[in-house]
């Protein structure tokens, strides 16, 4: 059974006085246990709003959601999500804001505080446990907000343009990071992101999405031999992926500038 | 250097203190109207040594600490539950908008008549004129809480509560701070001047009395108390608040 189900979701913004825009208009989708699933698109398309139906923060207007065989009504710990600008707490240390989605679980506090460590441990942040967040870099947050989201071990994982903020360099360690925390703990994942070579370089496969109104152009699986490492994106096959992923995705941000101007 | 730096931060506050000590000797103003300030220090340590002071400061501090203590109370819950609730927001905001510019002052009369002389009319009166900045703060800072920080909480299974008290107050802190020190402020001069009017004791009250009884000189003495309370308040408030927005680096 597939671990997640979109089913026909449609989504408008209504705004007084003017039709409705339509942002998401009738998104099928499947994914399944263990699956790393980008969704793909020029801002605008609805990928970011996609997936916050999914987190249930905005409320379904028409078709339906499935988590694990139930319908998405509202957060919840199951679906752990991470942000673009980290959503971290800013006046709470490192080690408290990894700590924050465990409170609610009612764990002795000495297991609470290995559980913690350890993922400190598993984002490389040993050290910077009582800093708080405005005191570390833009990558150091990130995997702050990985950690906090993991500890709680989600079924899944969602992922809202989490690199975006990051420079490049930055942005190449944080795949390396992602990558190997996906194969100890083979977590569902969906991806958002508007860069192709991120979305080829981590996903299984690629949700394509035009803008205007957002719709899911095509689904293409990412076949490419076991990552071991960036070196993979060199291959030709990458580059093809690559190339034809960038085409289908330019054709729409092409029409996204026009309508604009 | 640091000696010299010293000097010159002090420096007016220094030659403010020369003028009133020089004017009133030199006869350019009346030594009735400003007695020299050496003479009043000498009233200010005469008030202080036969209690006088004391009594006085205590009670003013305590009219002031109850009547900003119950607007926060009041005023940081209702605020912050005002900006998340559409239908709380609905009921309050036009009520505080009606009462927001409204003088506190002139209230005065209204608290003596229905709370007299004692110290249930200061407070209120400090409650009412300091609830309101202390509301909006709460209320404006919580509004500007990044949404997604409200979206972590919620999908770590916190319920409203939780989010409201746990998160978006927290991150509203550098402004709901800044509201609560300009309503420090505000509330020295609530209590100030309702003690003028309606009180028989406290601060406001020993200078009104002095003033009346004309003794100018214990007089100001009570004015430079008052003056120096409420620099101290800014300042210890300042202190706490730099130690609670640490996190802000």
């Amino acid at each position: 059974m597939s671990q997640i189900v979109f089913d026909r979701v449609r989504h408008g913004y209504r705004a007084a006085g003017r039709p409705e825009m339509l942002a998401l208009s009738d998104i099928s989708l499947s994914v399944e246990p263990g699956e790393f699933v980008s969704l793909l698109g020029p801002s605008g398309c609805g990928k970011s709003t996609l997936l916050y139906l999914l987190g249930g923060f905005v409320a379904i207007q028409s078709g339906r959601i499935l988590m694990e065989g139930r319908k998405v009504t509202g957060p919840g710990p199951d679906r752990g999500v991470v942000f673009q600008n980290f959503a971290l707490f800013p006046w709470k240390t490192v080690r408290q804001n990894i700590a924050y989605g465990l409170e609610r679980q009612k764990l002795p506090a000495r297991e609470r505080d290995e559980i913690v460590q350890s993922f400190i441990d598993m984002v490389h942040l040993r050290g910077f446990e009582d800093s708080f967040p405005s005191q570390l870099s833009g990558g150091m947050r990130q995997r702050v907000a990985i950690a906090r989201t993991l500890a709680v071990k989600p079924r899944v994982l969602l992922m809202d343009e989490p690199f975006g903020a990051l420079d490049a360099q930055t942005r190449e360690i944080m795949h390396e990071e992602l990558l190997g925390i996906m194969q100890r703990t083979r977590m569902t994942t969906i991806f958002v992101t508007h860069d192709v070579r991120e979305a080829v370089y981590l996903s299984d496969r690629v949700a394509v999405m035009s803008s205007r109104p957002g719709r899911i152009k095509e689904v293409l699986t990412i076949d490419l031999p076991e990552r071991t490492g960036p070196s993979v994106m060199k291959s030709a096959r990458a580059n093809d992926i690559v190339e034809y992923l960038w085409s289908q995705v330019k054709i729409d941000a092409a029409h996204a500038v026009s309508a604009v101007q | 250097m640091r000696l010299f730096d010293f000097c010159i931060r002090w420096s007016p506050l220094a030659l403010l203190a020369l003028a009133w000590e020089l004017a009133p000797r030199l006869g350019l103003v009346g030594a009735q109207s400003l007695p020299p300030l050496s003479v009043v220090m000498a009233s200010l340590w005469k008030l202080a040594a036969n209690g006088d002071l004391l009594g006085h400061g205590l009670q003013s501090l305590w009219r002031l600490g109850a009547g900003l203590g119950l607007a926060i109370l009041v005023g940081v819950p209702l605020g912050a539950v005002m900006a998340t609730s559409r239908i709380v927001n609905a009921v309050v905001a036009p009520l505080a908008r009606a009462l927001y510019p409204m003088p506190k002052s002139a209230l005065i009369p209204v608290l003596l008549l229905w709370l007299g002389l004692g110290n249930a009319s200061k407070i209120m009166l400090i409650f009412l004129g300091c609830l309101l900045p202390v509301l909006m703060s709460a209320y404006n800072g919580v509004r500007g809480v990044d949404r997604v920080l409200l979206w972590s909480a919620r999908s770590f299974g916190r319920g409203p509560l939780d989010v409201i008290f746990g998160v978006a107050v927290p991150a509203a802190m550098p402004e709901l701070l800044a509201g609560i020190r300009s309503a420090l402020a505000l509330s020295f001069v609530l209590l100030v001047s309702s003690e003028f009017l309606m009180a028989r004791d406290g601060l406001g009250y020993l200078i009104s009395f002095l003033g009346d009884g004309g003794a100018y000189a214990p007089m100001f003495a009570a004015v430079i108390v008052v003056a120096c309370l409420g620099f101290t308040a800014d300042r210890l408030f300042l202190v706490v608040m730099r130690r609670m927005l640490a996190w802000r680096g």
